[in-house]
């Protein structure tokens, strides 16, 4: 497999798949983020080494990730070091902080429940092995992270009082915004990089979301500014303050 | 500064935790060995809890069983748990 020194020697397929696996990488660093925050606010020593270990997965997938993009030209220095907040294109539905304990559980369940679902397109890939492995590992390992929310679901849910569906149902418009028009060319699918088309593995989310939350009727569809690249609607980047929180601090002390 | 409020209730959910015991074996020569317990609401949290919590070995087989559903034989009527092998 040869390896690609800049951006214009790439074919379109490698472009938009490049410009995919950031997506998926980026929202894994951002996820990272959210539990490495959220932490201290475990239930019990089980609930805090679950967190940590969900934040150390994610964190774990998301370097595995830039590293495969080294393949398209992408180096560990760009991805972690010289980048700033409008240059991470994580979902849309990461950039509002948690509002309480079960939106952020509403909130990990649908970003979790989208990353898994983009991947599983990715497991089949015959154009790109490594990916498809890549992408195994990763879905097993996250099994256990849409257990840990839909646990908490469940048991939110068992107080009357609870706020967890309207979480969700607010929530659930940010996580769509994850996925584009269906009729805009799909050059990752059509090429066989994926195996499922985008409008496709909308659905797919739908329905596993449906599984546990009640999906309402007439969800509205992307903006027109959607734009594949960065897979969310108007500008590219996340808020500078959750930047300041997630981004890789003091570069001088990093060890190589 | 105004004191912030926790309702136990809302920010644990309604159901009580249980016990569940923790059984695996790291390969197929291995017998199932209980190795531990985690305490959770329901079988999916126990599952994701257990998981992260006995993460020392890469376990080839790991299953949990709720400590209410044993049927204690030698202990009957005490107030014993399931312990670590």
């Amino acid at each position: 497999m040869s390896v690609i020194n800049s951006i214009e020697d790439l074919s379109e397929a490698d472009r938009c798949l490049r410009d995919e696996l950031y997506c998926i990488a980026d929202a894994k660093l951002v996820l990272a983020g959210w539990y490495m925050m959220v932490l201290q606010n475990g239930r019990s020593i089980a609930d805090f080494t679950s967190i940590c270990a969900m934040m150390q997965g994610q964190y774990g997938h998301a370097r595995a990730l830039y590293q495969h993009l080294g393949r398209f030209g992408v180096t560990l220095e760009e991805v972690e070091w010289t980048r700033g907040a409008k240059d991470i294109r994580s979902p849309k539905l990461l950039d509002r902080p948690p509002q309480s304990w079960s939106d952020f559980i509403a909130t990990i369940f649908m970003a979790e429940q989208a990353i898994s679902t983009q991947l599983s397109a990715y497991r089949t890939s015959l154009a790109d092995r490594t990916l498809a492995r890549l992408a195994d590992k990763i879905l097993k390992e996250s099994r256990f992270h849409l257990s840990y929310s839909v646990g908490w679901i469940k048991a939110l849910r068992k107080d009357s009082a609870s706020t967890v569906d309207e979480d969700a149902r607010r929530r659930l418009v940010d996580a769509l915004d994850w996925w584009g028009d269906a009729d805009r060319p799909d050059v990752v699918f059509s090429t066989g990089y994926r195996d499922t088309s985008d409008s496709d593995l909308r659905d797919r989310f739908l329905k596993a979301i449906g599984a546990t939350f009640d999906v309402p009727d007439g969800i509205v569809g992307p903006a027109k500014s959607w734009q594949p690249s960065i897979r969310r609607n108007g500008r590219p980047g996340i808020p500078e303050n959750l930047f300041e929180k997630i981004g890789f601090k003091n570069r001088e002390l990093a060890m190589p | 500064m105004m004191k912030k409020v926790i309702d136990r209730q809302l920010e644990l959910g309604g159901d009580k935790p249980e016990f569940y015991e923790v059984f695996a074996r790291r390969d197929s020569a291995e017998p199932l060995t209980h190795i531990g317990s985690v305490e959770a609401p329901n079988a999916e949290l126990a599952e994701a809890r257990a998981w992260f919590v006995y993460d020392h070995h890469t376990w080839r087989e790991m299953c949990i069983v709720p400590l209410s559903a044993i049927v204690t034989i030698t202990e009957r009527g005490s107030k014993s748990k399931v312990k670590v092998v």
